[in-house]
């Protein structure tokens, strides 16, 4: 992670252009992951893909500052959260029915044999349900490895906040795995 | 919450993500692709949907069927208060529809929707909006109906969860801010209490957290609808000795002040700290501590002035007060001006008030811009 974020700073080239192409090519992959992460894992119309795309289209104008300051990871991961809230706001309305042959590898009705893969089964079930904000500070926290700074620059939020999010999304974390065993 | 539990928690998150994105794959194709679609600063937009559409998504592991008008992409919503740090005429603003609940020397920003609710007889629970509560030792506190024990079926938890939760019928919470006295003793004749110490607790899409701060806890119960914005509650508590509205935490009443006259210039605003005898312990002198502040604007401010100028001077020989026992007992009024604060004592349980060097009345007219923190 140091590397790539270091690979995002430095001075700034006359060729903005190929700048940002060398850019995007060395972070698009983490910033799908993320974007795919912070969705919950929607795949129809290839959604991560969207949001990356458009998060990189409202970059590139800024680009020049972006790249002098340094900013640009957190300017475009916070585009990716920012729109995820959209969506998620629309997808309020969603009504959720069975489903004979869920998509996940971890399934509910039969799970793993070992303990750890269903915690995180239950985990990702767990993210399905946070706020879009909530999730992307866990995901940024535990699968990027960013410190509370650095999420809070990507969440345009406090320390504190970010902290937050993180202590509240395990707290109910900690609540079903306790659910969980209570019921084995 | 043991520490395995912690960690457990934490690794199955890691997991999670580990299983569900590391072997997502985008060739450099993708990329390339991505990049010249920002070149060409073109933004693309989602076409907005204008009607009714089925759209099968499959979101963590639950087949979903989505009937929706999309809306237009909006701003995504705010985070934690960006809390301003200067002092303009003796306090730090709020954010915009926001306002500072004060107490002790703690204070939380809540947004100004959320109507002030007294605990007393647990008439603040109605499963009612968002509210704020503000309570102190030496209050009638109960979360329950006065007329008996609190009637709640139990919740099936741990005792300590049983006890951080309202003693009252689910149906009945709501999201609610408490800023109390840390030694509050609710439905105080229980013997047998358990001990709730700091922390989150949660119960089917509720959350309670619980925090103190030397003499003052702040709790928080929260719904999952207001889960976003009850972070943005617990972000914005400030501990200060001097509270964001000007307020000391602890006031010395009786000494010395520079006080209003009937010469100065008009206040720019002012703030009336309330104070009650808090904390206080058997045999101790009483601490005149923080309950609750307001704010004055410029025209309430000279409202208040110019009723202090027509209060009667105090009658040697007052006849008995009748106590208000509506207020805090003793309030401090701050007057801002262009360069210095003039401070008048409020003597509510005496019906008096300083101004100009000597002891007025505490008229009705008065008393309206006094702190009033339980409603009506």
């Amino acid at each position: 992670m140091a590397d790539a974020r270091r690979a995002t700073r430095g001075g700034l080239r006359q060729d903005l252009s190929s700048d940002f192409a060398e850019w995007v090519a060395a972070r698009g992959p983490a910033l799908h992951r993320f974007a795919h992460l912070v969705t919950g894992g929607a795949t129809v119309t290839a959604d991560a893909a969207d949001l990356v795309q458009d998060a990189l289209v409202g970059a590139y104008p800024r680009w020049q500052e972006l790249a002098r300051s340094g900013t640009a990871e957190a300017y475009v991961r916070r585009s990716i959260v920012n729109a995820s809230v959209t969506r998620w706001r629309q997808q309020r309305r969603l009504v959720a029915v069975p489903d004979a042959e869920p998509h996940v590898a971890a399934d509910a009705h039969h799970p793993d044999p070992t303990a750890a893969l269903a915690d995180a089964a239950l985990a990702w079930r767990l993210c399905a349900d946070l706020p879009p904000t909530q999730r992307a500070a866990v995901v940024l926290r535990f699968y990027d490895d960013w410190t509370f700074g650095e999420i809070a620059r990507v969440l345009d939020c406090t320390e504190s906040t970010a902290r937050s999010h993180i202590h509240r999304a395990l707290a109910v974390l900690r609540t079903r795995l306790a659910e969980e065993g209570d019921d084995d | 919450m043991t520490e395995d539990r912690t960690d457990r928690a934490e690794e199955a998150f890691r997991a999670a993500f580990a299983e569900q994105a590391d072997d997502l794959s985008v060739t450099g194709a993708d990329t390339t692709a991505w990049a010249e679609a920002a070149r060409c600063t073109t933004r693309r937009r989602r076409l907005p949907v204008a009607v009714a559409a089925a759209v099968v998504a499959v979101l963590g592991g639950t087949l979903l069927v989505v009937d929706v008008l999309a809306e237009p992409g909006g701003p995504a919503p705010a985070e934690a208060p960006v809390v301003e740090t200067e002092r303009v005429d003796g306090a730090i603003a709020p954010r915009d529809g926001w306002r500072w609940v004060e107490r002790g020397g703690v204070a939380v920003q809540v947004p100004e929707g959320w109507a002030q609710e007294s605990l007393m007889c647990g008439g603040a629970w109605t499963g009612g909006a968002p509210a704020v509560a503000s309570v102190g030792a030496d209050d009638y506190a109960t979360l329950a109906d006065c007329m008996g024990r609190p009637g709640r079926d139990s919740l099936g938890t741990d005792a300590v969860t049983e006890e951080a939760f309202p003693p009252v019928a689910v149906s009945l919470w709501r999201t609610i801010l408490i800023i109390e006295d840390a030694g509050t003793v609710y439905d105080g004749d229980r013997q047998d209490a358990v001990e709730v110490p700091d922390g989150t607790y949660t119960y089917e899409g509720w959350t309670l957290d619980r925090t103190t701060y030397g003499g003052t806890r702040v709790t928080l119960l929260s719904d999952e609808e207001h889960e976003e914005l009850a972070t943005e509650v617990l972000a914005s508590v400030v501990v200060d000795d001097l509270s964001p509205s000007g307020c000391r935490a602890i006031e010395e009443f009786g000494q010395e002040r520079h006080p209003a006259s009937e010469t100065d210039t008009v206040a720019r605003a002012a703030t009336v700290c309330g104070y009650g005898a808090f904390p206080r312990k058997s045999g101790d002198e009483p601490v005149h501590g923080l309950e609750a502040s307001r704010r004055l604007d410029a025209g309430a401010a000279a409202g208040l002035t110019a009723a202090l100028r027509s209060a009667p001077l105090l009658p040697e020989d007052p006849a008995l007060c009748e106590y208000r026992l509506d207020v805090p007992y003793v309030q401090l009024v701050r007057l801002f001006g262009d360069d210095d604060v003039r401070e008048l004592e409020v003597a509510v349980y005496d019906c008096a008030v300083q101004f100009d060097g000597t002891w007025r009345t505490l008229t009705d007219e008065v008393a309206s811009f006094l702190v009033r923190p339980d409603p009506v």
